[in-house]
């Protein structure tokens, strides 16, 4: 892995999580890969308001980024039990994920992502995320497909 | 994704280019770090440009340019791998379509290492204008490989370590 020098030495993994299955595959690889490199982990989640076709839907009491906060805490708590070894954040972005990906990930040293990710309310993380990502990102994009042997939480049945 | 060998093994595909140079060197110290076994695969798409098969024998340079390759290759293995100690590699340089080749090789493999001859600009290009699109190589290795597959960008003008250096410092000095 190449160290970013201007990055103040630290080594810094950014992960694109979306509480989705192959989004959580990704953290768990970014953790391990983490641990083995002494990096940095940073879960980044993006959200947006919802677009409304015709007539507004009453979105105003509804907290998107406390809700997308969860999201990302819920599957670092899943992926990483309760105790997290690894040196791990997490950061809520407003906006576009592809974008919020490649602007956190441009002093990383990797950027982690799934195949694909959820449709709807946290939007469709990867996919086109992924694929963006992979075309713009300046640091060595990794694209999990599904979990790797060994990191499946809980005994995992796949 | 399946159960890995626990020697495991890191597979990168090479193809000449800078940016696949860089995806081995990312390979072969993702390789020391996890003390996997580096299996780097040139394939060599003989369809691509050799000779019509209708030409008579030895009218290409067929033979001469895949020791052209194979030296090239022996060089890159030289200084992107083994420098200080490098992991254990394996070298394989196969004849057939380079999809084929790596996804046939992919299962059990750690991970897919493959270059991206994009040239890693910044991260402010809008979302949805893509600038240069994957190569169909990378494409599908990512739509189909089984295991996790890392796309590394070519090596930006300021790091570049090889040839095309004196071009780069005239125009971005």
């Amino acid at each position: 892995m190449t160290a970013r020098a201007e990055n103040g030495g630290e080594r810094r993994i950014v992960v694109g999580v979306d509480g989705s299955e192959p989004s959580k595959a990704a953290l768990a690889w970014a953790m391990a890969q983490g641990r083995l490199t002494g990096a940095v982990v940073e879960a980044v989640i993006a959200w947006e308001v919802p677009a409304t076709y015709g007539y507004p839907i009453p979105v105003s009491d509804v907290n998107w980024k406390q809700l997308a906060q969860q999201v990302v805490s819920d599957a670092i708590a899943d992926v990483a039990g309760p105790a997290a070894p690894a040196k791990i954040s997490s950061k809520v972005v407003e906006g576009n994920a592809a974008q919020a990906l490649l602007e956190e990930s441009a002093r990383a040293d990797l950027l982690v992502v799934g195949n694909r990710g959820h449709g709807g309310f946290v939007e469709a993380l990867v996919g086109s995320t992924g694929q963006h990502c992979v075309e713009h990102a300046t640091c060595p994009v990794v694209i999990i497909r599904d979990w790797v042997a060994g990191q499946r939480p809980e005994g995992g049945s796949r | 994704m399946g159960p890995q060998a626990s020697a495991g093994r890191i597979l990168v595909g090479v193809d000449g280019s800078r940016a696949s140079a860089a995806a081995l060197r990312w390979a072969a110290a993702e390789a020391r770090l996890r003390d996997m076994r580096l299996h780097v695969v040139h394939a060599l798409d003989q369809h691509a440009a050799a000779p019509a098969h209708y030409a008579p024998p030895g009218a290409g340079q067929d033979a001469a340019g895949n020791a052209m390759e194979v030296s090239a290759l022996k060089a890159l293995m030289r200084e992107a791998v083994s420098p200080d100690g490098g992991p254990a590699a394996q070298v394989e340089v196969v004849a057939g379509l380079p999809v084929r080749v790596l996804l046939a090789r992919a299962p059990g493999a750690a991970m897919l290492v493959l270059g991206s001859t994009r040239s890693a600009g910044s991260a402010d290009t809008p979302v949805g204008k893509p600038r240069a699109p994957l190569g169909p190589v990378a494409r599908d290795c990512l739509r189909s490989a089984p295991c996790p597959v890392v796309i590394v960008a070519e090596p930006s003008v300021q790091s570049g370590a090889e040839p095309l250096r004196t071009d780069d410092e005239r125009a971005w000095a």
